[in-house]
């Protein structure tokens, strides 16, 4: 098992990491940027090490900086988090090349998944559903004839995007030429390469994943469903486990052929396959994330794993030891995502908290990096905190969360608190009766 | 002073007091103490000393003093490896106009182009803009780390061979008074 690693990332899912590690006896150096100086991952690490200003290109991007950290502390692992490095298989590489576990999948199984449209060929060959979709479009005018073949309406997605940006939807054969150029070219400002690809849009979809974790001898297993169907502008707000749409029937039969194909294609590390479901329940492969999520606590209330260690151990070389291919869903949780946001324009609100006071009680977690007196820096994603509930049954998962957000008291600056606690009362919600668009009922004027 | 609850059990709530610190903090000092580490009613301070290169041993020392409310304050932790985390170079610096260098790059410190070669400066040293002060490497790369502006190296914070992070103080120089920089 390592000795020390070091955790290339900030915020919650530092802190998150720092847990495991805690937890397995592992000395942990977090690296930090002048904006998290005072951060909790900085004070409960057992080493911190100042690597760039505040801006993330400077820091967390960073990579001769992060790599010189790790040669300076002696460390054995570097564990990436979500976001910044965690899916950059130039990184892995150059972790690799310094004698440094990265702890994950390999880089062939990053570029693989991170190219949008390769990835969606490939599990098509092995046996995953996927949407009806065109190969990489080079000229404007191959836009209709391959809408024609899918069938309007169509998304214009870019090959390199991902996370819900560079995607637009098309209604008629008129638009496609232009939309697609356009496409073309914020691709290329936003990820650095042109290529987009068509696929069939589905107007009223949910959005369902699958986790997987897999050993590096061969043992591939999944840990059931997640929901994310609760989104705004394609940033998922709350996600849930297991999912109301899915029974055991469709989790076994979707859940294998997910770990076949991560056999495969010799996936290692955790992942999450990520799926589109529409009005009759077929699920669609969208695209893989080859890291853990943010919403990974769903998965560990019902499942009983803690997905981080496995993670670690994981790349420390020792085996899955879990029989078959899943294992048991007890209970339901739910996560909400409080992001420092006006509730009712959701624009980014930075600023200082001046209270933070977090809920208990039975069935309540809460994974956050904020503190008070910690000042919400403009610099980074707006989340402040993810409030996990779990209840032996859906009803109680929602009663508890519902109970949880109010009791979290965040002042000094304005968040999303007030957003979920009318979702958790919605009778849509509450009857799992809901897509995508769910959240437009709560904007102004109907518009998100 | 420390209370004792009607229990009988002693609360460790003495709040340090700043001249308790600073006379720590002297007492070190005095007894040339280089390492140092103490958690105690809610404070903890750890104090490293780098090698003083000229007289003052007081200003050479780097201490983290940490603040004085216990709890929700994050202290940052001392990197064992790297020098104690100060950003800002000791107080006496400010009054004296000195400009700290401070290293743009994670790395290690090196002194010399290699282990047999002089210092490239060493505290008296007149030097220019642009003139190499040190190498940090990182990497495998070597970076040579050149003077911001032009005066004499009035202090060296570190130790040749020594793990840096970012910002962190490497030189105090005196800057030469009526010399032009250049445009910027």
């Amino acid at each position: 098992m390592f000795k020390k690693i070091l955790i290339a990332n900030r915020g919650e899912i530092a802190l998150r990491i720092i847990c495991a590690c805690k937890e397995m006896g592992i000395r942990t150096v977090a690296v930090y940027s002048e904006a998290d100086r005072h951060s909790l991952p900085v004070r409960f690490a057992d080493e911190a090490v100042c690597i760039g200003p505040p801006r993330s290109a400077d820091s967390y991007l960073n990579m001769a900086a992060i790599i010189a950290a790790a040669e300076i502390t002696d460390v054995e692992a570097i564990h990436p988090g979500y976001g910044f490095l965690s899916e950059n298989a130039h990184f892995a590489e150059v972790c690799e090349e310094s004698k440094l576990i990265f702890i994950g999948p390999r880089p062939e199984a990053m570029r693989l998944m991170g190219d949008k449209n390769k990835a969606r060929i490939k599990m098509a060959e092995l046996g995953l559903p996927v949407l009806p979709g065109s190969g990489v479009i080079k000229e404007p005018r191959e836009g209709p004839p391959a809408a024609e073949k899918i069938g309007l309406p169509v998304m214009v997605k870019a090959a390199a995007g991902g996370g819900g940006r560079g995607m637009r939807i098309v209604d008629s054969a008129e638009e496609l030429p232009r939309a697609i150029e356009t496409a073309q070219n914020e691709a290329k400002a936003a990820f650095g390469v042109p290529d987009v690809y068509l696929e069939k849009y589905i107007p009223s979809p949910r959005h369902i994943e699958f986790q997987v974790l897999a050993d590096q001898y061969g043992k591939v297993i999944h840990l059931g469903e997640r929901e994310c169907t609760i989104q705004r502008r394609h940033q998922k707000l709350v996600e849930e486990s297991p999912s109301t749409q899915v029974d055991a029937r469709l989790r076994q039969e979707i859940g294998h052929k997910v770990v076949e194909a991560m056999k495969q294609v010799g996936y290692t590390n955790a992942g999450t396959v990520e799926f589109l479901m529409d009005e009759n329940h077929n699920l669609y492969f969208l695209e893989m994330n080859t890291r853990i999520q943010v919403e990974h606590p769903v998965t560990e209330m019902v499942t009983g794993l803690d997905l981080v260690k496995h993670q670690i151990a994981i790349a420390a070389g020792e085996p899955l030891s879990v029989d078959g291919e899943t294992v048991d869903l007890n209970g339901h949780a739910i996560e909400c995502r409080i992001c420092a946001e006006d509730p009712e324009t959701f624009a980014p609100s930075a600023g200082k908290i001046t209270a933070l006071s977090l809920p208990g009680g039975p069935g309540v977690r809460v994974d956050r990096g904020a503190y008070t007196e910690s000042v919400i820096p403009p610099y980074y994603d707006s989340l402040i905190a993810k409030l996990i509930a779990h209840g032996r049954d859906r009803d109680e998962a929602i009663a508890r969360m519902a109970r949880a957000l109010d009791m979290l008291i965040i002042e000094g600056i304005s968040t999303g608190i007030p957003v979920h606690q009318k979702i958790m009362a919605d009778p849509d919600f509450r009857a799992g009766n809901f897509d995508t668009h769910f959240l437009k009922r709560f904007a102004r004027n109907g518009v998100e | 002073m420390p209370s004792k609850n009607p229990g009988g059990k002693e609360q460790s709530e003495h709040p340090w007091r700043l001249d308790e610190i600073q006379e720590l903090i002297n007492l070190l000092i005095e007894k040339e103490i280089s390492e140092f580490e103490l958690e105690k009613n809610g404070l903890k301070i750890r104090i490293k000393r780098s090698a003083a290169q000229s007289g003052s041993s007081a200003a050479a020392a780097q201490t983290a003093v940490l603040p004085l409310v216990p709890g929700p304050f994050p202290l940052p932790a001392a990197a064992s490896a790297a020098s104690s985390p100060a950003p800002e170079p000791a107080p006496l610096d400010s009054t004296e106009d000195l400009y700290v260098i401070k290293s743009p790059i994670v790395g290690t410190y090196y002194s010399a182009s290699s282990p047999n070669a002089p210092p490239f400066v060493k505290v008296g040293d007149v030097v220019q803009v642009g003139q190499v002060l040190c190498i940090i490497e990182a990497m495998k790369l070597m970076n040579e780390i050149e003077s911001e502006v032009a005066g004499t190296v009035a202090r060296i914070y570190v130790e040749n061979g020594q793990p840096v992070e970012y910002g962190q103080s490497l030189f105090a120089l005196r800057p030469s008074r009526l010399k032009a920089t250049g445009g910027g």
